[in-house]
């Protein structure tokens, strides 16, 4: 900067900071607290009010508890398989979609465009979805979380306006050197748009890994339940014993309440170490995918 | 004239494009089969549905379950606090984003930046199961907000059971979630805004504050005016999750929407053909919401959906 | 041109058919491979499962699927029912093999909903039936079960031998046409009635020298002393987000209301909540609430809170049932806390000395755990056979003592569980032994044996809790289980529904004080528009039919 920054913007800039780290710590806090709050002695917990800082004792005992529980590792079995399946379909559905949205010189895009974008705010409702998703045979399986929610109208959206970005003369060239359509998009495209790609991971990723509602109507099997559905239980339920299989009732009490936070963790931590690996993408700074036009 | 030149263009572009329209098809087939086939199941919203004799079998009632929605005891009530809330949380959800992008953009530590964004990213990763409940603990009257609220020297009362507090809990949790990763869309829009202006513009001898206003926020506004059309038209279709594990019978004054109302007939009274009326009212009001603010945006800025 | 046109038309027309064809194929192609390739991985994943459902050996045709809600208590240890030892013995013993399919818990009521919504149905299916919106008699209507009458007749002589000896019992789980339609979950004995009741701490008592409260004002005194000198913070605090709970409110009980139907002295039936006993109760809460006499998070409370509440002092007095709540909690908290001790307390009068008149029962046929033969089952027999079971002698001993020599021994003519119950080696609590073993502890299609229940409570005040709440006349005031002709019942769930939205919302404004009870009037009048003389003329209307079956 080689203008000398005014008193009136110096004043501004430490506000900012102030401004910001305040809202980190809001951010932050509740997350902080959950967690020392899972490693805390049960019985000090329960008596406990006001703000936590760090954990009262220390004990794992809540986490030797949630591991023990047999349906924890199968949701996570089950979860970990919707969302590795469900983000390799995820992608390539709204890779086509956003790339077919990006050609120009395309009579009939208007009208798909309209077509799709209809969608986002008008639905047949629940009912009619759920009637729909049995006549595909789509309940009672895994599958029926993964087929019927492959594209967010919105994530293609996002998708389209980044591939528009790109410059038409690398695709131009390749079609006159006959390249197929498939070929652009798999061999150029795509490569040049490893960074929205991933952003569209971590969004179809974290909407996966959060789902629950489809699930715990469509699945009748427990063996087959993802992990938030357990969570659920174990939150809502409010009976602790249905985690705590081995233990004698006394000791149901005792880790009651750290088990509740234990699970929290168990189920929120996996989703958010996915971040750091793709933060670099978003602090390169190359999310040109903003919704332009 | 004009029909012959459409089917000639329409010929041309078929053949030029066919490659393209094959790639499109599973986009489309799945549009179809999974947006569009459930719409026309959407007839049982006119029809005494029942499962025995399928949704073509079923009997027509014609407006039945509209008017029976439309004069029950609720009606004004549940519209009343779907736009209420819906309302709240688009007049202080929306522009928070804007604002902690805005400050950030102004951070000059690389490092504290990507701290910053990578906490406040931090909530949206939570499921609203979990949210929800950290919630309800926090709102006890022994919970963490009243344990603040007696710092400040406040009375301790239980929270999530007062009526009028529950729409400012329920706007100001999202905005906590959300707030970090509704940021990022508008800092990338922000790293697109041509570093010239700026200094075109300081040499014009304008400050940080004018240069906000003249080319930081011109620079980002079609994005600003997309998210906020494709908000406007999802104005009244407020999810029930978040209500459904939120509210209680203390507080349905303020926190009964639409949607959990049909999540209430639908799936626990069984009523199918009811709560898919009430959904495609539901799904009719965002449409029109929608067309609405897409036009009035075309009128005064130019930016348009279509 | 016209023709050019027209080519237009039928290629846009067949390529948008190709799309719809070409692509609903592949998906469904999709689906298909997907759903073999998923159950085969499922099948890898719980071989065990399977090979313990091969050894039961029952090869004898295809497997029933049978669709429950599985006890929590069951969930903590197993994944499904089949898999229990209660389970593997029942298809045993019958020869038949069973699927069953769970839903996640608290969600039962949605995927029964979407179940229904898509007719395609297990082929048994256990449920609280008489909750089917339009009744059971709509259900068989419907086409989505099956009247029962000839197939108990034909197949099931164990059943058809206990209905016809209980006649009382025979004319509750018939619809007014005179229809059978599920196998009932039947409480054996009058005492498994009564299960839900006032208790509060007896050392605290003990203490302060003062006696079980029997009265309102009584209470009143106790609440007070459990505030101030012992610092409760919620003295009374109990589930209210429990509906079975807060229905069961014994101090409404005492000014002879409730918060549902009643049958009054009239012989007609009444709607508590619109009545003057209702508001005499709605003005003591709102005292006792103001005085903090009752938990200030009265709204969203919930099992977890309360047992940490009563657990820890802060609260002395709860209502709750005597085995999940008094039991649990009391062998909790004396590892902690040596002396704590709860006992149960009467149902409260207004005068001392009077008899308690209102208070928590059940019907006979408590309308849960009973289940019916879809119109999906194809081998009609053999889900008779496997329902029939549970009535005779052995399958009665069965469900609710489980296998001899394993769970229970025979000493002296009486059923005597073994130590895998009730000290369990792998250090199972005794309701999830038990949950493993038999299904007597909580309910199911069978008759339920007090005896199970005899030797499940193991404190003294426990033992003595069917006496102390059953010392009402409770049974006098229940409405049998009547239901609405299947004409009525979508008008009766309307209004219904809206009523009990707007009572449970309205009592608590009453109690928290933020509506004032001089607008009680005005309340009741909008009860009545909302259609509650109809309702009450439905009710009525069928508990003539009732009475004439």
């Amino acid at each position: 900067m080689k203008i000398k920054r005014s008193m009136g913007e110096r004043i501004f800039g430490v506000f900012n900071y102030i401004i910001l780290s305040l809202i980190m710590l809001l951010c932050f806090y509740p997350v902080w607290y959950v967690l020392v709050a899972s490693f805390s002695d049960s019985g000090l917990l329960m008596q406990h009010s006001g703000l936590l800082f760090k954990s009262l004792g220390f004990n794992t005992d809540a986490y030797v508890k949630v591991f023990q529980n047999p349906m924890i590792l199968r949701g996570y079995a089950n979860t970990l398989f919707i969302l590795v399946v469900g983000v390799v379909f995820d992608i390539i559905m709204t890779s086509l979609g956003a790339y077919f949205l990006s050609r120009k010189n395309v009579m009939f895009k208007k009208p798909i465009i309209i077509l799709i974008m209809f969608t986002m705010f008008f639905s047949g409702g629940m009912i009619p979805f759920y009637l729909n998703l049995k006549d595909l045979h789509l309940t009672k399986t895994l599958w029926g979380l993964i087929i019927p929610f492959m594209i967010s109208t919105y994530n293609m959206i996002i998708l389209r306006t980044s591939f528009e970005s790109l410059p038409d003369s690398l695709v131009e060239a390749a079609q006159i050197d006959g390249a197929s359509h498939f070929k652009i998009l798999g061999r150029i495209v795509l490569p040049l748009s490893k960074a929205i790609i991933a952003v569209m991971v971590l969004y179809y990723g974290v909407g996966i890994w959060n789902a629950w509602f489809w699930a715990s109507a469509i699945i009748r099997d427990r063996e087959q339940y993802p992990l938030q559905v357990i969570l659920r239980e174990i939150l809502l339920q409010n009976d602790v014993g249905s985690m705590s299989a081995g233990v004698s009732v006394a000791d149901q009490e005792a880790v009651g309440m750290t088990i509740k936070y234990a699970t929290i963790v168990v189920a929120t931590v996996p989703i958010l170490c996915v971040y750091p690996f793709l933060q670099r993408y978003f602090t390169k700074g190359v999310m040109i995918g903003a919704v332009k036009e | 004239m004009k029909k012959q030149s459409f089917s000639q263009r329409a010929k041309k572009d078929f053949r030029r494009n066919r490659a393209l329209y094959l790639l499109v098809l599973p986009v489309l087939a799945f549009y179809i089969i999974f947006h569009y086939k459930p719409m026309y199941g959407a007839i049982i919203a006119f029809k005494d549905y029942s499962p025995g004799t399928g949704i073509a079998a079923s009997p027509w009632v014609g407006l039945a379950n509209f008017t029976r929605f439309f004069s029950g005891p609720y009606f004004a009530r549940l519209i009343r606090n779907t736009l209420l809330l819906s309302l709240y949380s688009l007049l202080f959800g929306f522009p928070a984003p804007i604002i902690l992008a805005l400050l950030l953009n102004e951070v000059r530590n690389k490092k504290f930046k990507s701290v910053t964004q990578t906490i406040t990213y931090l909530p949206h990763f939570i499921s609203m199961i979990v949210v929800t409940g950290m919630i309800s603990n926090f709102c006890l009257s022994n919970g963490l907000f009243n344990d603040i609220i007696v710092l400040f020297g406040g009375e301790r009362s239980p929270l999530l059971q007062n009526p009028n507090l529950y729409r400012t809990i329920y706007v100001a949790s999202s905005i906590w979630q959300e707030v970090g990763w509704g940021s990022i869309i508008y800092l990338s829009a922000l790293s697109g805004v041509d570093a010239q202006l700026y200094e075109a513009a300081s040499i014009d001898g304008a400050g940080k504050w004018k240069q906000m206003l003249n080319v930081t926020l011109p620079g980002i506004s079609p994005t600003i005016i997309t998210m906020l059309i494709l908000k406007m038209g999802s104005l009244m279709s407020l999810g029930y999750e978040k209500t459904i594990l939120l509210y209680n019978a203390s507080t349905y004054e303020t926190a009964d929407i639409i949607s959990s109302y049909t999540y209430r007939v639908g799936l626990l009274d069984q009523d199918w053909s009811y709560s898919t009326a009430i959904g495609l009212f539901n799904s009719v009001i965002n449409c029109v919401l929608l067309v609405i603010s897409n036009r009035l945006s075309k009128k005064l800025s130019d930016t348009s959906l279509w | 041109m016209r023709k050019k046109n027209v080519l237009a038309v039928i290629l846009s027309a067949a390529l948008a058919a190709a799309t719809l064809a070409g692509c609903g194929g592949t998906d469904n192609k999709d689906g298909l491979q997907t759903g073999n390739s998923q159950t085969g991985s499922s099948q890898a994943g719980s071989s065990q499962t399977d090979s313990t459902q091969a050894e039961t050996g029952s090869q004898s045709g295809t497997a029933l699927t049978y669709w429950c809600e599985l006890n929590q208590n069951v969930s903590a240890n197993y994944s499904n029912l089949g898999e229990t030892p209660f389970g593997k013995e029942w298809q045993k013993e019958t020869g038949i093999t069973v699927e069953f399919q769970h839903p996640p818990a608290n969600q039962g009521s949605e995927q029964f909903s979407l179940m229904l919504a898509d007719g395609e149905l297990p082929d048994l299916l256990e449920y609280a039936w008489m909750n089917y919106p339009g009744g059971p008699e709509k259900a068989i209507k419907d086409g989505n079960i099956y009247e029962l009458t000839d197939i108990i007749n034909q197949y099931c002589p164990n059943l058809r031998k206990y209905l016809d000896e209980n006649p009382d019992i025979d004319r509750m789980i018939k619809t007014d046409e005179g229809h059978y339609y599920c196998f009932p979950f039947i409480r054996g004995d009058d005492r498994l009635c009564n299960t839900i009741g006032l208790m509060l701490r007896q050392d605290w008592l003990e203490e302060l020298d003062m006696e079980v409260p029997t009265t309102i004002d009584e209470w009143h005194d106790v609440l007070v002393a459990f505030r101030d000198k012992k610092g409760a913070t919620a003295p009374l605090s109990w589930e209210y987000t429990m509906g079975s709970l807060t229905s069961a409110n014994p101090f409404a009980y005492a000014y002879g209301t409730c918060r549902e139907f009643y049958l009054g002295d009239d012989g007609k039936i009444h709607f508590g909540p619109a009545e003057d006993g209702y508001k005499q109760y709605l003005e003591l809460f709102h005292q006792w609430y103001g005085e903090k006499l009752i938990d200030q998070d009265l709204a969203s409370l919930q099992l977890d809170q309360v047992s940490a509440k009563i657990t820890s002092g802060q609260a002395g007095a709860s209502i709750g049932w005597a085995g999940s709540r008094m039991g649990t909690w009391v062998n909790a908290a004396v590892q902690t806390n040596p002396d704590f001790m709860l006992v149960c307390a009467p149902y409260p009068t207004i005068n001392k000395g009077d008899q308690p008149q209102m208070g928590q029962i059940d019907n006979r046929y408590p309308n849960q755990g009973s289940v019916a033969i879809t119109t999906s089952c194809k081998d009609i027999e053999a889900a008779a056979k496997l329902m029939d079971f549970a009535y005779g002698e052995e399958g009665h001993m069965m469900f609710n003592f489980g296998i001899e020599g394993e769970s229970y021994n025979m000493i002296d003519g009486y059923p005597t569980y073994t130590d895998v119950i009730l000290n369990n080696p792998d250090g199972w609590s005794v309701a999830q032994s038990l949950s493993a073993y038999i299904r007597g502890n909580y309910n199911g299609p069978f008759v339920q044996d007090i005896r199970y229940l005899e030797q499940y409570y193991t404190i003294d005040t426990q033992k003595e809790s069917n006496l102390i709440w059953g010392a009402t006349n409770a049974a006098k005031y229940k409405v049998p289980p009547v239901t609405p002709t299947t004409e009525e019942s979508k008008e009766y769930s309307t209004i219904m529904n809206e009523i009990n939205t707007y009572r449970d919302e309205m009592t608590l404004k009453f109690i928290l004080g933020d509506e004032s009870l001089d607008k009680f009037d005005e309340y009741v009048k909008t009860l009545n528009e909302l259609g509650l003389e109809r309702a009450l003329e439905i009710q009525n209307a069928a508990l003539d039919r009732y009475n004439a079956r």
